[in-house]
């Protein structure tokens, strides 16, 4: 990954500066710009899967908490992912983004099956929690990263 | 056995050392923080699977959560690394605008 990764950034820094010789009023892109609507978006899903593991944590091993009761919020859940993704993958030099997102959506259908399962012991959901918390922090940083990025190159036009 | 995290991640290191090559020191703090999170989970389905309280599909599962979980993580990296480097670029050309543009007289860049 990170080889193809500094492979990339490398092909991308000399490309930028050759065309930033050649091209008018130059500034270079690699990135897409910060969404609000993708940031948004992120934070709603988040609030839901964390309302579910709360409430899973909470039931656990009580007919409350059986898969049956949540197949209309896991169908909400997939359609704020799919638009989530579809959104990604419309916006220019947002190919992480999209990328990201559909890890997402496979990361809920594996939550999904793991309830169907059926979560008796609330301990399941640690390691749930965690991986949660992980995805959530990289998404979002990321945009928050699109943001300063943006921020930082409006101020030093003015 | 009881599975450890630290030899667990120490041995997923070394085999992604090999594979990786001359290449190891750029990659080896992102695979060190993900193999030890790798590591984790699967430390904790053995404690689960001892205590009776995971069935295998569940811990094929949460294997798979924790396999996606990873790829977004490293992704992220990947993408603020991008941002890095069109921040350098375009630190790079403000730097030189005024003088380029006033040694050719156009608003060139």
């Amino acid at each position: 990954m990170q080889l193809v990764t500094r492979t990339r950034t490398s092909l991308l820094l000399l490309a930028g500066l050759l065309l930033s010789l050649i091209v008018a009023g130059c500034s270079v892109q690699y990135v897409s710009r910060y969404d609000a609507v993708t940031e948004n978006s992120i934070t709603e899903i988040q609030r839901k899967v964390e309302g579910l593991l709360q409430h899973i944590e909470r039931t656990a091993g009580t007919q409350a908490a059986e898969y049956d009761n949540f197949v209309t919020f896991y169908e909400e859940l997939h359609v704020a992912a799919a638009m989530l993704n579809s959104r990604a993958q419309a916006l220019a030099l947002n190919s992480i983004t999209a990328e990201q997102s559909g890890l997402l959506q496979e990361w809920l259908r594996s939550l999904e099956s793991l309830h169907q399962t059926g979560i008796t012991d609330p301990v399941l959901l640690i390691p749930v929690r965690q991986q949660a918390e992980q995805i959530f922090v990289a998404m979002l940083k990321f945009e928050l990263a699109k943001k300063r990025q943006f921020d930082r190159g409006v101020t030093i036009q003015e | 056995m009881s599975l450890r995290v630290s030899t667990l991640a120490k041995q997923m290191l070394q085999a992604a050392k090999v594979e990786v090559a001359d290449k190891w020191p750029e990659v080896r703090v992102y695979a060190e923080s993900e193999a030890r999170k790798l590591a984790q989970t699967l430390v904790m389905i053995q404690k689960l699977k001892a205590a009776d309280r995971i069935t295998k599909k569940q811990a094929e599962i949460l294997l798979d959560m924790q396999k996606q979980t990873s790829r977004v993580v490293l992704l992220t990296i990947e993408g603020l690394t991008l941002l890095a480097a069109e921040g350098a670029i375009n630190a790079a050309i403000r730097s030189i605008r005024d003088t380029v543009n006033d040694a050719i007289g156009w608003r060139l860049i």
